[in-house]
């Protein structure tokens, strides 16, 4: 980890929203880093906080949300302290954003073309034939049929998985040194979902693009990720580096998020029924004082109703839970 | 590079053809299926060619008396002539060039109104909203027709006061139909997408939903155009007119009075502003099925 170069580093990221009642709290001083040419997997359920990281990030927050404290690092930059002409400048050139769904995310009216050329005219103040000539290779290097002729397509003549390539191209025009992806694949069927995944890893080999891949599929994080931090209600239950997470998760809800991941059952033996979490993520307008999985978590102890700090428990390896309290060992390990 | 690699997907290898179809090509499809919509546009054709060229081959002054008061039509005035012996077909191809250019001018100042606050209402909403809305009920409000008559009569009639006081009784529709436009629009994931590439607030407003939201306000614009010409020849038939332009409003209300000895005076110019009327709305209906893709095949 120390030998790589950090990309990104945010800390203390939070993120409140205006309400009648006064301000919600949606992201609980979040932290993470991001090494220079790794992907980070920032996994979790819905509504856990996973996607208003990634728009804390853009500073693209919808109001009445916004950053209330914490710092991002990229590069020489706070993103969250640049003037917002700054921010704009950035955007698309250092720190780029892939959307979840490749259908929607194209301007109907315009040529693939001209939508890829644009982000190259605006930041590298290209010429219209430059920017189509660019256009072109980008499209070639994320293995689009025939870019020559598709650069003239409108985003409606090409399929979800070929819109999602164009979408990259367009992350990709101003080589960021930070691509986030917020679930780049889940409106992309199984096969497309696996070319994306290797066009991206080869995209980040070849430019030593940092990725930062929202998802709430285990399966993609583990294909695809260096590090995986689990989110649960704005709060940042577990990190660690992929295997470590995988193989041995120690917060009781990233051990039943890794027990939901449906399995293929070869041999076609008797199926055992899919396991599930169960409740929701709380209502961030009641989250208590206590640790906010406490009201589903099959391990609670009377401990859980003060808020656990995040435990170092290995090198860059931490664990916000009271199972993992140093001082508790023995008396509850499993 | 051309090599096949792991990442490409298998359609790489095999390229179908693909001929790039831009929206235009099928916009342009449905309409001509729409009979009533092309004949509207060969009308509108040519009265746009009797308004250029009329003048300029009649070469007449239409206020001049050229006739004997109440000439009926036929014979060697094709339309008559009024109660002061001017040739109302005269009138009638000259009053195209007026009649149309007050028309277009009242709605190009209707649309940029009334544009520009939606845009910006709908596109920044919270207080921007609040603030343009209410400015836009204020006038949404007033009596149209009595509050153009009272412009026209302090500002003293011309064809200037004519344009103005329509532009500002007719751009509230125009405007809350454009906040409606771009607030659907700016919920897009396209617009999200095209702010994370870094696209200033301009940008997204006139470049990303403006030529999304174009179609409904094209069609708007249209029949904004023919509500202009309906409004100045009312405007016009209470005397609410600049005198020494010729317009077809201008005709009608001139002859108002006559009207049951010579018909011809008035039905004349009538007719031309229906056939106007009606064409502009039948190119507009047109315009709306083709652009309206829930229609399309």
């Amino acid at each position: 980890m120390s030998e790589v170069p950090t990309t990104l580093t945010a800390s203390d990221l939070c993120v409140d929203f205006d309400s009648r009642t006064g301000p919600v709290r949606i992201l609980h001083h979040v932290g993470f880093a991001v090494a220079r040419g790794q992907t980070l997997g920032l996994v979790g359920e819905s509504g856990c906080g996973k996607s208003m990281t990634a728009l804390a990030l853009m500073r693209l927050i919808p109001p009445p949300g916004a950053i209330t404290q914490g710092t991002a690092i990229l590069e020489d930059d706070d993103l969250f302290a640049v003037s917002e002409d700054r921010m704009r400048d950035l955007r698309g050139s250092a720190l780029a954003m892939i959307f979840q769904e490749p259908m929607t995310s194209l301007n109907p009216v315009f040529t693939i073309g001209t939508q890829i050329g644009e982000t190259l005219r605006e930041h590298r103040g290209l010429s219209r034939n430059e920017a189509r000539e660019q256009a072109v290779e980008l499209l070639r290097s994320v293995y689009v049929p025939d870019p020559q002729r598709r650069v003239n397509a409108y985003p409606h003549q090409l399929s979800g998985g070929m819109r999602q390539r164009v979408m990259i191209a367009i992350a990709l025009a101003c080589n960021p040194v930070l691509l986030i992806a917020d679930e780049p694949t889940t409106a992309l069927d199984a096969t497309v979902q696996a070319q994306i995944f290797d066009l991206l890893q080869e995209v980040q080999e070849q430019r030593g693009t940092s990725i930062i891949l929202v998802t709430h599929d285990f399966g993609a994080v583990a294909e695809m990720a260096d590090r995986i931090i689990v989110m649960y209600a704005g709060h940042n239950v577990e990190e660690g580096s992929v295997e470590e997470i995988v193989d041995d998760p120690r917060h009781p809800y990233t051990q039943g998020l890794l027990r939901c991941v449906p399995t293929v059952q070869q041999g076609g033996g008797a199926r055992a029924p899919l396991a599930e979490i169960p409740g929701t993520v709380p209502d961030p307008r009641r989250l208590g004082t206590g640790c906010s999985f406490a009201e589903r978590c099959p391990r609670v102890l009377p401990k859980c109703a003060s808020k656990p700090p995040a435990f170092v428990v290995g090198p860059g390896r931490t664990v916000a839970c009271w199972l993992v309290d140093p001082e508790a060992q023995g008396v509850l390990s499993p | 590079m051309d090599l096949p690699s792991k990442s490409a997907p298998p359609e790489a290898l095999a390229p179908e053809s693909i001929a790039p179809v831009p929206p235009w090509s099928e916009t342009w499809r449905m309409f001509r299926a729409n009979r009533p919509a092309v004949a509207g546009v060969l009308v509108l054709v040519a009265i746009v060619l009797v308004g250029l060229l009329g003048p300029l081959v009649l070469q007449v002054n239409p206020f001049s008396m050229v006739a004997a008061p109440y000439t009926e039509p036929g014979g060697q005035s094709l339309f008559g002539s009024d109660y002061l012996g001017r040739d109302v077909f005269v009138g009638v191809i000259y009053g195209t060039r007026a009649t149309l250019a007050l028309g277009v001018s009242a709605a190009a100042l209707t649309v940029v109104i009334g544009v520009v606050f939606g845009a910006l209402a709908g596109f920044y909403g919270g207080w921007v909203d609040n603030l343009l809305m209410r400015v836009t009920e204020f006038f949404q409000v007033l009596p149209t027709l009595l509050f153009a008559m009272v412009l026209v009569t302090v500002l003293t009639p011309s064809a200037i006061t004519v344009i103005v006081a329509i532009g500002i009784v007719a751009w509230p529709a125009m405007a809350r139909l454009t906040r409606a436009e771009f607030m659907k629009i700016k919920a897009r994931e396209y617009v999200a997408a095209s702010r994370a590439a870094g696209a200033t607030n301009a940008y997204l407003i006139w470049r990303i939903i403006m030529p999304n939201a174009a179609p409904p306000l094209i069609i708007a614009t249209m029949l904004t155009v023919s509500i202009a010409i309906l409004f100045e020849a009312s405007l016009s038939f209470l005397g609410l007119n600049d005198p020494e332009v010729m317009t077809w409003g201008l005709m009608i209300g001139l002859s108002r009075d006559y009207f049951l000895v010579s018909w011809w005076a008035v039905t004349f110019p009538g007719l031309a502003i229906f056939l106007t009327v009606l064409s502009l709305t039948l190119v507009g209906d047109g315009l709306n099925d083709a652009l309206n893709p829930k229609l399309r095949r």
